[in-house]
């Protein structure tokens, strides 16, 4: 019995010991347990909450860029109007052919010309639209700005009128050329307008100007007797010429003031050539079915199909000043053309 | 305890086994609710956001619809020149002989007209008085659902010096 008894009682000690060792592992067990569905839990919550962001801000950014696209084509039919605009405080990346906020990027279609900053941030838009005639009616630009880009006109030349027909709503000024020294920084970015400036390599800025990121600072020099537009960007207290590009009209000149760099101006200066060829076409078609309805009228001498046809070659060709001068002579034959229908009560070809 | 206390070992290790065993059941139940209660929380909000996805995409559809209706009637390559004033473009005017030539010029530039237009027809019909019927563009999705607009238009013939009253038709297509 004694020894039945001895056995029992070390029995007794040995399942006592396994129990407190399986009541170890029990506890440790379960703590490790909720550690792991602990993280689980928290990684899947981690997740789905990131994945929400993420979501979020793609639908904000469509959204954003829908509301864009709505608020272009609707700008761009109303023109020589200048409209404010709230909106989220996003950057919003404009190039020729896209548009894009975050990482969502939009097409900006063939027909919208858009002559905008790089990069748009703040609560406010500007929008304003400007039409396009040569001497019909080609397009309507779309110019983007906001009130942080202030627009510096140096008072030569054309500046006056140039400078008078921009809306008030524009942060705007017009200086003397021997007043550039002692522009000082206002913390917008600055685009200096010159015209017909022999060198604005030679110009000097003021030592707070100097000071400013060169990003923020660029000019263009419109040379106006040859369709012809330098483009500068900021090297210190100089600028240094980045390339040239051509202009035909009062709106290429403002979008040229407009745009970001010089590779978007000249990518819409090419879709405006493009439609000005489109265009041209129509109002050749049309000049074709009126010389058949007047055939040997007195109108008929007028109707010059060949000034549409030159300007279809040349608008769909190289864009260069040279080929922009050729187009506003045709023009202006043009338009004594049409002045001669409109003497002898023809009607006219455009 | 107590029973454990007068029984011999292999039993009451058996019994905590068991214990134990409920206790780990009753974990994974109540782990189980928890995810069957997110599963169907996600689908909820899945069904929600779907719903409402498809709710903006009509809503774009609507848009983009307005947006053609909007470009066509503003197109330079429709709209007369006021006879006084040749730089002065009419309002909802759209020029007869302009409407013909761009039938062509259409077919020619189809790629540029598509990125414009998209899927969809467009028709100028002459209402007042009574004449033609111009498709300008037409190019279906194959798809039975369209946004249908229609724009009051004067069509104006140059030669003739005449207005006539008209209807722009642009049925956007999904």
């Amino acid at each position: 019995m004694l020894n039945i008894f001895g056995l029992s009682i070390l029995l007794k000690k040995q399942d006592y010991k396994m129990k407190s060792k399986k009541g170890v592992i029990s506890i440790q067990f379960n703590w490790i347990f909720i550690l792991i569905i602990g993280v689980l839990i928290l990684l899947f919550f981690g997740s789905f909450v990131v994945k929400l962001k993420n979501n979020s801000d793609i639908t904000i950014a469509n959204t954003i860029i829908t509301n864009m696209q709505t608020i272009m084509t609707g700008a761009e039919v109303s023109t020589k109007t200048i409209t404010s605009i709230k909106i989220p405080d996003r950057e919003i990346r404009f190039s020729c052919d896209f548009i894009s906020v975050g990482d969502v990027e939009d097409e900006i279609t063939k027909n919208k010309i858009v002559f905008s900053p790089e990069s748009i941030k703040g609560r406010t838009l500007l929008t304003w639209a400007l039409d396009w005639n040569t001497p019909y009616h080609v397009s309507n630009f779309l110019c983007l700005t906001t009130p942080s880009y202030k627009y510096i006109f140096i008072n030569s030349g054309d500046a006056q009128e140039l400078y008078n027909s921009l809306p008030s709503k524009i942060t705007k000024d017009i200086v003397n050329p021997e007043g550039i020294p002692n522009i000082k920084d206002t913390g917008n970015y600055l685009k200096f307008v010159f015209f017909n400036n022999p060198k604005p390599e030679d110009v000097t800025l003021s030592s707070s100007i100097k000071s400013v990121s060169d990003k923020e600072v660029s000019a263009i020099n419109v040379i106006s007797g040859t369709n012809k537009i330098e483009f500068y960007e900021k090297e210190g207290a100089k600028f240094k010429l980045s390339g040239t590009a051509g202009y035909l009209g009062d709106p290429m000149i403002l979008g040229a003031m407009f745009s970001g760099n010089l590779v978007d101006y000249k990518c819409n200066i090419e879709k405006a050539f493009n439609k000005l060829s489109i265009v041209s076409r129509i109002y050749g078609k049309r000049t074709e079915y009126l010389q058949d309805l007047y055939a040997g009228g007195v109108c008929m001498p007028y109707y010059d199909l060949s000034i549409f046809s030159d300007i279809i070659t040349k608008s769909k060709g190289e864009i260069n000043t040279g080929s922009i001068q050729s187009i506003e002579s045709d023009i202006n034959n043009l338009k004594l053309k049409n002045e001669n229908l409109q003497s002898y009560s023809c009607p006219t070809m455009y | 305890m107590r029973i454990c206390s007068h029984t011999p070992a292999q039993p009451c290790i058996k019994m905590k086994t068991k214990k134990a065993q409920i206790k780990m059941f009753e974990t994974i139940a109540v782990l189980l609710i928890f995810f069957i209660l997110i599963a169907f929380g996600l689908i909820f909000y899945s069904k929600v956001q779907r719903d409402s996805i498809q709710d903006t995409g009509k809503e774009y559809f609507e848009l983009k619809a307005i947006q053609t209706a909007q470009l066509v009637s503003f197109l330079p390559e429709l709209q007369c020149t006021s006879p006084t004033s040749v730089n002065i473009v009419g309002d909802a005017c759209f020029d007869a002989f302009k409407i013909i030539a761009l039938k062509d010029i259409i077919e020619d530039n189809y790629g540029y007209y598509f990125d414009l237009f998209g899927f969809s027809k467009i028709t100028v019909e002459q209402i007042y008085p009574l004449g033609k019927k111009w498709v300008i563009y037409n190019k279906s999705s194959g798809k039975s659902s369209k946004s249908s607009l229609q724009i009051p238009v004067l069509i104006y013939n140059a030669s003739s010096r005449e207005n006539y009253f008209g209807v722009l038709n642009v049925d956007v297509y999904e």
